[in-house]
């Protein structure tokens, strides 16, 4: 599911080489600039401008499996409202084929940056850290927190606030993302906070009494609950949370692909596409409306903003 | 139900196709540098020892981890961009090289010293030394550590899907984000890393005993 | 006449202890040379760098006129592997632990040398590695391994494989001191119907005086890297002019 800043140890590894990929890459990108690297190597993987998507005729989206945002089938083939979101957009800007490039979720930017996809597309909410590494477009999938947990026919927890206020809860949280946060701000202890590295897990990790409340964005949960039934399980939204949005992230170096998709995402929004879309996954097309990248990469936010 | 098996078989399917490419090649790659290495960093050239020196240390020093992400995302910077395959099997086998090129230098250095100075006072050029006496007598003693080298590398394989490439482990945590479910495709991941386990064993043992040393005498 | 070897101010240190100490010596060919005396004495590493496997302080050796060492910045250096090949094709030595290669056969371990010498074809080097095994009374080990072997036979089977190579020069190295005493015997008969039946210069380090005095035309005495007696082994054995000499003949007697 989508998160904010994973920071497990080889993420943040993941994170510092990623900076130096875009130190050494620096020089490779202003060749780039000069245009005359067609067929080489660097202007091969560079050449990510909309005329070199076009003369190539397909995008390599970058996502990994965080159902229902991004979903990799059996076959290798890709869905979820995000690449499908893209398809829709490409194919709009006259780009017919969106290519999945199968991540996990900690490599995607590095590869971004390596010149080894596109774009990214999965689920990957705006942060004014991650706004600095990539070029993000308008927000696209918005959605809020919500809390799992067992089924008991009486009231439990409706907030974090009410979780810390419990001493015998202990909450699942994806490792290291926004909900880790969003805890401690509202005063549940570390010690009562437990990284769970993927939604089955974590699902398992309720079922067995590991945790008692597993936090996360509410559409990963809803996914989740299609597949565990809903009879044994609550999903309620987290009150008192943000909005969280996501966007379609592009190399710094390739603005002007970047603002195309956002003039013919700002088109499908127009034409109603974009709803149909969205509804059809569950997502709420109105959440997106009024929030814009601007804003979500202005101010590091209240509850989640970049770490030291 | 049915759906969800066919879904598990082309999933681990395509896996361990992915998996299996990069273990032989990069077992082919570690072999070659194993030798290429390990030899070199018992040469009479100083050179040629401080180039060894310098990759088996390089190699073992830092991670496979960092490795792969070397080779896949931050060679592009330089104008090399390997495909995620090559890319795998380059990190693995130069990693697992290096720890190869130590066994060829302690095998080697395993065989007496008399085998050496005879070769010399029967006038045999070095590398002609190393062909017809050292190596037939080293080799035997390396085949087993190579082995356990083997399956090392079959285990880091794993690491694979930092750069797009879909081996065994990274369709099985697919197959659970995308189904739900988790016994079934560990029970699945476990068989088949320990299929390749003993396939990779199986080798081995043939391998020993092609180039055991003689014992005893042989009918002529 | 110029003398095959020809060995020149000598000398030699591990570490404080001298080895050699500014050593000279000439041997002309065709001569049969025993070298005797103390452990320590320097007489194996004689030997040995006589066989290009040791490296010397300072001084120069000569074999058929070529020089083993070039002088360089730091000191006497072997001089270039292509240099020093033909050189090596003319002196041929036995080892005291043998040296036999243990993944061959008796006959391959004396074959392929041959072969890789380019001295000979694969059946020329077969007839001859079975001649020579008839002449040291092995010829029914040819498909053994040396694993298999008795010292003794595993010493005749060197022998037996330096001779294929037809050197000029022999160096035999206490060719029988890791032997069982039983099997001493076998070897000296061997060692002795070679250097009666050819005009091989042998130098032969050893520590039996008997065999020493029937084997030799010319006896040297090693004492702490220096020769201090040196001539025909009836003067040196019976008439021993050093006193240093004289003592180790007499310890020797007594072992014997």
């Amino acid at each position: 599911m989508p998160r904010l800043n994973r920071e497990r140890p080889h993420r943040a590894l993941l994170a510092g080489l990623a900076l130096a990929t875009l130190i050494v890459g620096a020089p490779a990108a202003r060749a780039d600039d000069v245009g005359s690297m067609a067929g080489s190597p660097s202007g091969s993987q560079s050449g990510r401008g909309l005329t070199t998507l076009r003369q190539r005729g397909f995008a390599r989206l970058a996502m990994s499996n965080e159902p229902p945002w991004a979903v990799i089938r059996a076959d290798g083939s890709i869905g979820g409202a995000g690449p499908d979101l893209v398809r829709a957009v490409f194919r709009r800007m006259g780009i017919d084929d969106v290519r999945g490039v199968v991540s996990s979720y900690g490599a995607m930017i590095p590869g971004l940056m390596a010149g080894r996809s596109d774009l990214i597309d999965s689920g990957m909410f705006m942060t004014p850290g991650r706004c600095m590494a990539v070029a993000y477009s308008q927000p696209d999938l918005c959605d809020r927190e919500a809390l799992i947990m067992q089924h008991k026919g009486r009231p439990g927890p409706r907030s974090y606030r009410d979780v810390a206020a419990d001493p015998n809860l202990l909450i699942g949280v994806p490792a290291g993302g926004s909900e880790e946060r969003l805890a401690l701000t509202a005063g549940v202890p570390p010690a009562r906070i437990v990284p769970v590295p993927d939604g089955p897990s974590g699902m398992i990790m309720l079922e067995t009494g590991r945790i008692q409340i597993y936090s996360l964005p509410a559409m990963s949960g809803r996914h989740l609950l299609d597949l565990w039934g809903t009879r044994r399980f609550d999903l309620i939204p987290a009150d008192g949370t943000p909005v969280m949005c996501a966007g379609a992230a592009f190399s710094r170096d390739a603005t002007d692909l970047r603002d195309a998709y956002d003039r013919a995402l700002a088109a499908l929004q127009a034409n109603g596409d974009y709803a149909r879309l969205l509804t059809r996954y569950g997502f709420d097309p109105a959440l997106s409306l009024h929030r814009t990248r601007a804003d979500l990469c202005a101010a590091p936010q209240p509850t989640a903003g970049p770490r030291p | 139900m049915t759906a969800t098996l066919i879904d598990l078989a082309v999933s681990m399917g395509r896996g361990l196709a992915i998996t299996a490419w990069l273990t032989m090649g990069g077992c082919a790659l570690a072999l070659a540098c194993a030798f290429l290495f390990g030899l070199g960093r018992v040469s009479e050239r100083r050179a040629v020892r401080a180039i060894s020196i310098g990759y088996i240390e390089l190699f073992r020093g830092t991670s496979v981890f960092v490795q792969i992400f070397w080779l896949y995302y931050a060679l592009p910077a330089f104008g090399i961009l390997l495909s995620p395959m090559v890319s795998g099997i380059v990190a693995l086998g130069l990693n697992v090289g290096a720890y190869g090129a130590e066994i060829v230098r302690s095998a080697v250095g395993a065989v007496g010293r008399d085998q050496a100075e005879a070769s010399t006072a029967l006038n045999l050029t070095r590398w002609q030394s190393l062909r017809y006496i050292i190596l037939p007598q080293a080799v035997p003693r390396m085949i087993p550590v190579f082995g356990n080298n083997a399956v090392e590398l079959l285990k880091a394989t794993a690491i694979v899907s930092l750069i797009s490439l879909s081996d065994i482990t990274f369709q099985a945590q697919q197959f659970r984000i995308r189904t739900g479910q988790t016994i079934m495709p560990f029970i699945v991941t476990l068989l088949l890393y320990f299929m390749l386990y003993l396939l990779i064993l199986h080798g081995v043992r043939r391998a020993e005993r092609a180039y055991a040393l003689p014992s005893g005498n042989r009918p002529s | 006449m110029q003398p095959l070897i020809r060995i020149a101010g000598l000398s030699k240190s591990y570490g404080s202890s001298r080895i050699l100490d500014n050593l000279s010596l000439d041997i002309p060919a065709g001569q049969k040379v025993a070298l005797i005396g103390p452990s320590g004495s320097g007489k194996t590493t004689i030997l040995r760098i006589l066989m290009t496997l040791e490296s010397i302080d300072s001084g120069q050796v000569e074999i058929g006129g070529a020089r083993l060492f070039d002088e360089t910045a730091t000191g006497p250096a072997y001089v270039a592997e292509r240099r020093l090949r033909p050189i090596r094709a003319q002196v041929g030595m036995v080892f005291q632990h043998f040296g036999l290669f243990p993944h061959l056969t008796v006959e391959r371990n004396i074959v392929l040398p041959q072969i890789l010498n380019r001295v000979a074809s694969e059946p020329e080097a077969r007839r001859k590695a079975m001649e020579l095994l008839d002449l040291m009374g092995l010829a029914d080990k040819a498909a053994h391994y040396p694993d298999r072997l008795s010292g003794g036979q595993k010493q005749r089977v060197a022998i037996a494989r330096a001779l294929a190579l037809q050197p000029r020069v022999m160096l035999f190295d206490e060719p029988t001191s890791a032997l069982d005493p039983l099997r001493v015997n076998e070897v000296l008969q061997v060692l002795h119907a070679v250097a009666r039946t050819t005009d091989m210069t042998m130098l032969l380090v050893t520590h039996e005086m008997s065999f020493a005095r029937n084997f030799a035309d010319r006896v040297l005495f090693f004492d702490h890297g220096r020769i201090v007696e040196d001539g025909p082994p009836d003067a040196v054995f019976d008439t021993p002019r050093d006193p240093r000499t004289q003592a180790f003949l007499r310890l020797s007697s007594q072992g014997e």
